[in-house]
């Protein structure tokens, strides 16, 4: 296997050991653990919370419930859920394909409608196509997804009963939620790629490109376009592990299965094993999504080697 | 980048098929029922969520029933029941008709597994087993009779064998699935009968046809539904917007201002109905400075105007409340509407009465700094002073973000202030905080809730030891009443204990009661027969039919 | 110049108005004495809320919360995420592997998990909900701050600079970070926003101390589920926050004009 893809191997299990390693101890900083209040809700007494805690051995010493926990992980043991006895990986494989669908279809929108807005913000400013596509973009940054999408909700699906509001099924249970979450992330996509347009119009080689008496086009989309590009990617990156991390709003505006909602209540519950899970799933989403990027950057302008391009400096 | 745009409409293609197969396979008429939250599991003896019991009160069928309107216990599995004398059995005799969906007969050793079930440390209990309290074993008298024996006497089992949580199960079932993947093919003898649980998703349910051993008030209407689809609308709006939209048939817990809408909708229907148990209440904290003093707690219920309350937070879809039980509880005493109604002046005096009598600029009210002339019996304050050495009435409330707290807390924040009664208001996120911040012991006022029919969930609260007596009130007298209570099976009795117990709890303003909470469930006026059970919650899905196919 | 006039002034007007709150507004914020969902009425220009509070008042008001949230958020997402993304990307080599890793680790960090254990250790309020903010805001500052710096080092004036034999901190920063401007500046107004949409939020779940304290975030909360009944609500808190972002944004765009350094 090629070095670069061993030490990012390499750095993603760090990743996922440090994540979940701070989750643990953060989980148990906070007081209280699941049984506890699940229980005394239900009408135990102290004396039964207690013994049932030992059970489950949330009374051991952090470092021996540590250590366990760690040794479950690599056997690839992602333990069980503290009140339903499932075992966690069950319980993400079942949320996650609704999350990875949302995911991908909002990025998808995102990616369009930012990179659309973000270029023709910067090529057309000060004119008015530019105004609008800015304050298009503005809009998405600054109105919270719950209040986008009950609007979406009130016109597309109540008012105009063109689609269902809620549910996971199928494509058409999908529009709404993606174009709603697609536009909201596509506002930071359409900021960066505007910056960085503005910013590499004028740099040299474009315009060593243009006196070589390449079309303007020609010279925006090869030359102006991918250096400007990276900025775009690490926002785009960013927001890829976002949403494949879960978007619990969405989720529940729309009443959809995914991630967001197993971690939120798993949080709210302290359930740990299970926002434990989660928490090394993101870790390692985020590392994939990271060494994709830097690769990206790479392709993007061949001047630059991010891995093992030391030929930049000393 | 032209890559990107390849893998594009691949990627989407993926993306729809991740959904399920339709529902279109399933037998008509069909509607959607909007639950509220997702509970972590749909266990009936495991998990604690009244959420579950609203679709398996009706795949499971119970020993005995609570007829929904004179909360008398019927038969249900068991055709009668007998009490020993002494209190510590109930042997319970059997109906010898009944089969479980799977075919299975239904006999004593299938309620004897359920039980061992429900005890057994390996299946983790967590509101089934409790409510079994002084449990102690059964005996299998014959095939279709069980002694069901307890180490003291203990009246509330009749009410607890009612519930959805001990709900008969078929053995095989048991037997074949472990305790972590039993709630996804459940097996009973109800009425409806469980087809799917997709976690997240949904629930389904169809008719059971074979069904014919119900408790009396289950009538079978000439077009019963044939399959509810169970969904979760977890954001409080969007519910109306469902309902409405016609995304489901029924909803619950829809928001006050919402339900207001929804009454002046033709196709849409409220059944509002008020949760059995506590109140939305607060404890008072009767170990700290000033709220030890009871003059001060009886001022701070009379300064609370709870009909303003109802009105702004519940748009008058709910009750106001005047004792430490809601008036769809068993046993609620009505005497406690005769303590403390909305009176200022009576507060203002009870305050000036204990000492607190200096004004500052703000119109706050603040204890004089002590004086050395002043008559033995002056409150002593060990809380903080200002400059002057005059201690203000700052009081500190400690919410959780449910049932509306947030929103009452404000309120009694904006009336109190009137008076010069300074609170502050801090919110927790969750269960596990308030009781952090309770033993913490920083607050004046606490706000908890619990829900039952059954008032013996007072004990929880008000006896000495209990776990979660959070006020700190403790009285033998009250303890005596509420163990009575808890003890004896003889109605009257216990009707007298309650009312002492809810009278001292008034008396002493442990709690400051604030609202009778109304669960306001909306239905499509196509939906025939909907009622809900003796406990509040759970509807009864046998008696539903749709009068024309206004389905989804 | 105009070009900054205008957001410049819009944003002086927002913090004139928030400093000034108490003294303009015609209620008290947490009073709630008058009948709920009133319209626009005399005395209750933009109506009332669900407990019967002026909204004009509590949206002049909210301001201080809101915005002290969000600046401080911002700030502790923006400064250490910007050393740590231009150190990893002028750099390199190791010291970008440990700082990206370390990012990284913070990204998967649920900030909701953040929030709570803030809490528990130090009590929940308005500078809690800040530094959750503003931790969940500082990876992502520190990598896109690291593409911008990463993309800009690479430019042959940078060479040349490195050429003549100077020291990689004096190229980082008086060569490299400015030609990175302009994604800089917009993604820390890019930052700003997340960091008032994410405040509000952390705020509505009450993390934020006591909840009857003024807030535009939660103010945009309440009134979405009143919205059929009462619009008013939220439009005023919405436009001020839309506004102010606006203002941000334009801003940052302004700043990131100018001569390019050469």
């Amino acid at each position: 296997m090629h070095p670069w893809v061993i030490k990012r191997l390499l750095g993603a299990l760090l990743t996922v050991w440090a994540s979940v390693t701070l989750a643990f101890f953060a989980l148990r900083v906070v007081p209280g653990d699941a049984i506890a209040s699940q229980l005394l809700q239900g009408g135990a007494s102290e004396a039964d919370v207690a013994a049932r805690r030992a059970a489950l051995g949330l009374d051991d010493p952090l470092t021996v419930q540590y250590i366990n926990y760690l040794a479950g992980l690599v056997r690839g043991d992602l333990g069980r859920s503290l009140l339903n006895r499932q075992p966690v990986s069950t319980l993400i494989a079942e949320q996650f394909g609704a999350t990875a669908a949302l995911a991908v279809s909002a990025l998808t929108v995102a990616l369009l409608v930012g990179l659309a807005l973000g270029s023709v913000e910067a090529v057309y400013w000060p004119r008015l196509p530019g105004r609008l596509a800015g304050i298009v973009s503005l809009l998405a940054l600054s109105t919270p997804v719950y209040w986008s999408g009950s609007l979406a909700i009130l016109l597309f699906s109540a008012g105009l009963g063109l689609l269902p509001a809620t549910g996971s099924g199928d494509t058409a249970h999908l529009i709404l939620p993606a174009a709603v979450l697609g536009f909201h992330v596509s506002g930071s996509i359409a900021r960066v790629t505007r910056a960085s347009l503005r910013r590499t119009s004028g740099t040299d080689f474009v315009r060593t490109a243009r006196a070589k008496g390449l079309r303007a086009r020609r010279v925006f989309t090869h030359h102006v376009l991918r250096v400007g590009l990276l900025p775009v990617v690490a926002v785009v990156a960013l927001q890829t592990g976002f949403l494949l991390g879960g978007t619990v709003i969405t989720e529940t505006l729309f009443a959809r299965q995914g991630i967001g909602q197993l971690l939120r209540d798993a949080i709210l519950d302290q359930d740990f094993p299970v926002v434990q899970g989660v928490v090394a799933l993101s870790a390692a989403i985020y590392s994939l999504v990271s060494a994709a990027a830097d690769l990206l950057y790479g392709l993007l302008d061949p001047r630059v080697r991010v891995e093992g391009g030391h030929q930049e400096h000393d | 980048m032209k890559y990107l745009f390849a893998l594009i409409p691949l990627l989407l293609i993926l993306a729809a098929c991740t959904g399920s197969t339709p529902a279109s396979s399933l037998p008509e008429p069909r509607i959607v029922y909007g639950l509220t939250l997702m509970p972590t599991g749909f266990d009936p003896h495991i998990n604690a969520s009244s959420e579950l019991g609203i679709p398996l009160r009706s795949v499971y069928d119970t020993l005995v029933y609570r007829d929904p309107v004179t909360a008398e216990f019927v038969p249900g599995l068991a055709t009668r029941w007998e009490l020993s004398a002494d209190g510590l059995s109930y042997t319970f005799y059997l109906r010898s008709d009944v089969h479980f969906h799977d075919g299975t007969p239904f006999n004593a050793a299938a309620v004897a597994a359920n039980l061992d079930r429900i005890v057994s440390p390996d299946t983790g209990s967590q509101k089934a087993l409790f409510m079994l309290g002084p449990y102690n074993g059964y005996q299998v008298v014959d095939d279709f009779t069980i002694r069901l024996n307890l180490t003291e006497p203990y009246a509330p089992l009749l009410d607890s064998l009612s519930q959805v949580y001990l709900g008969i199960a078929s053995p095989t079932q048991l037997a074949q699935y472990d305790t972590a993947t039993y709630q996804f093919h459940q097996v009973g003898t109800g009425p409806y009968r469980m087809v799917e649980y997709v976690p997240g998703d949904r629930l389904v349910i169809t008719r059971n046809p074979d069904y014919a051993w119900g408790p009396p008030f289950y009538t079978t209407p000439a077009n019963p539904i044939q399959t509810i689809e169970f969904r979760f609308f977890e954001d409080p709006p969007t519910r109306a917007l469902a309902l409405e939209s016609g995304d489901a048939q029924v909803m619950g817990e829809l928001l006050p201002v919402d339900a207001q809408l929804l009454a002046g909708n033709p196709t849409q229907r409220l059944y509002p109905i008020i949760r059995p148990g506590q109140p939305v209440q607060f404890m008072i904290n009767v170990r700290r400075f000033p709220t030890d003093n009871l003059s001060v707690r009886q001022a701070l219920i009379y300064a609370t105007n709870r009909a303003a309350i109802v009105d702004a937070v519940f748009q008058r879809f709910a009750a106001v409340a005047y004792g430490p039980l809601t008036q769809t509880t068993d046993f609620y005493s009505p005497d406690v509407t005769t303590f403390y109604p909305f009176d200022s002046g009576q507060a203002e005096s009870l305050l000036f009465a204990a000492g607190f009598t200096e004004t500052d600029a703000e119109g706050m009210l603040a204890l004089p700094a002590p004086n050395p002339t002043a008559a033995p019996g002056q409150p002593t304050a060990t809380a903080a002073t200002d400059q002057s050495g005059s201690v203000p009435l700052r009081l500190t409330m400690v919410i959780p973000p449910w049932s509306q707290y947030p929103a009452i807390a404000q309120l009694i924040q904006s009336q109190w202030r009137i008076l010069g009664i300074d609170l502050e208001i801090r919110q927790v996120a969750n269960f596990a905080q308030l009781r952090e911040a309770a033993a913490a012991g920083d607050y004046h006022l606490i706000g908890i809730t619990f829900s039952g029919r059954d008032p013996s969930l007072l004990n929880q609260f008000f006896l000495t030891a209990a776990p979660l007596n959070w006020s700190g009130y403790t009285d033998i007298e009250l303890d005596a009443y509420l163990n009575e209570g808890t003890r004896q099976p003889d109605p009257a009795i216990r009707q007298q204990m309650y009312a002492a117990a809810q009278r001292r709890i008034m008396e002493q303003a442990v709690v400051l009661p604030v609202v009778d909470y109304a669960n306001l469930n909306g239905a499509s006026t196509a939906l025939e027969g909907m009622a809900f059970d003796a406990q509040g919650w759970f509807p009864l899905l046998p008696n539903l039919s749709l009068t024309e196919s206004a389905g989804p | 110049m105009t070009d900054r006039a205008v957001p410049l002034g819009i944003l002086a007007a927002i913090a004139l108005i928030t400093l000034l709150a108490p003294a303009l507004a015609p209620h008290d914020p947490r009073s709630a004495d008058s009948p709920a969902l009133l319209p626009p009425s005399e005395g209750h220009p933009f109506g009332t809320d669900t407990l019967g509070r002026d909204v004009f008042s509590r949206a002049l008001c909210g301001g201080r919360q809101t915005l002290g949230i969000a600046l401080l958020g911002t700030g502790i997402a923006v400064l250490p995420g910007l050393v740590a993304g231009m150190l990893a990307g002028f750099f390199g080599g190791w010291a970008d592997r440990l700082l990206m890793t370390v990012m990284d680790v913070l990204l998967a960090f649920p900030n909701l998990l953040l929030a709570l254990t803030l809490i528990a250790l130090t009590g929940s309020g308005p500078a809690q909900v800040a530094l959750a903010v503003g931790l969940a805001g500082l990876p992502a500052y520190a990598r896109v701050a690291r593409a911008a710096v990463i993309a800009a080092r690479s430019q042959p004036y940078i060479e040349a600079a490195r050429a003549i034999g100077a020291r990689p901190l004096r190229v980082l920063l008086r060569h490299t970070l400015p030609n990175a401007r302009e994604p800089l500046l917009s993604f820390a107004a890019v930052s700003f926003s997340w960091a008032v949409i994410n405040g509000a939020g952390l705020v509505f779940l009450g993390f934020g101390g006591d909840p009857s304290t003024p807030d535009w975030g939660a103010m945009l909360n309440e009134g979405r589920a009143a919205f059929r009944t009462a619009p008013w609500i939220a439009l005023l808190p919405g436009a001020l926050i839309t506004l102010t972002v606006y203002a941000v944004h334009r801003l940052a765009d302004a700043w990131g004009e100018g001569k390019t350094a050469r």
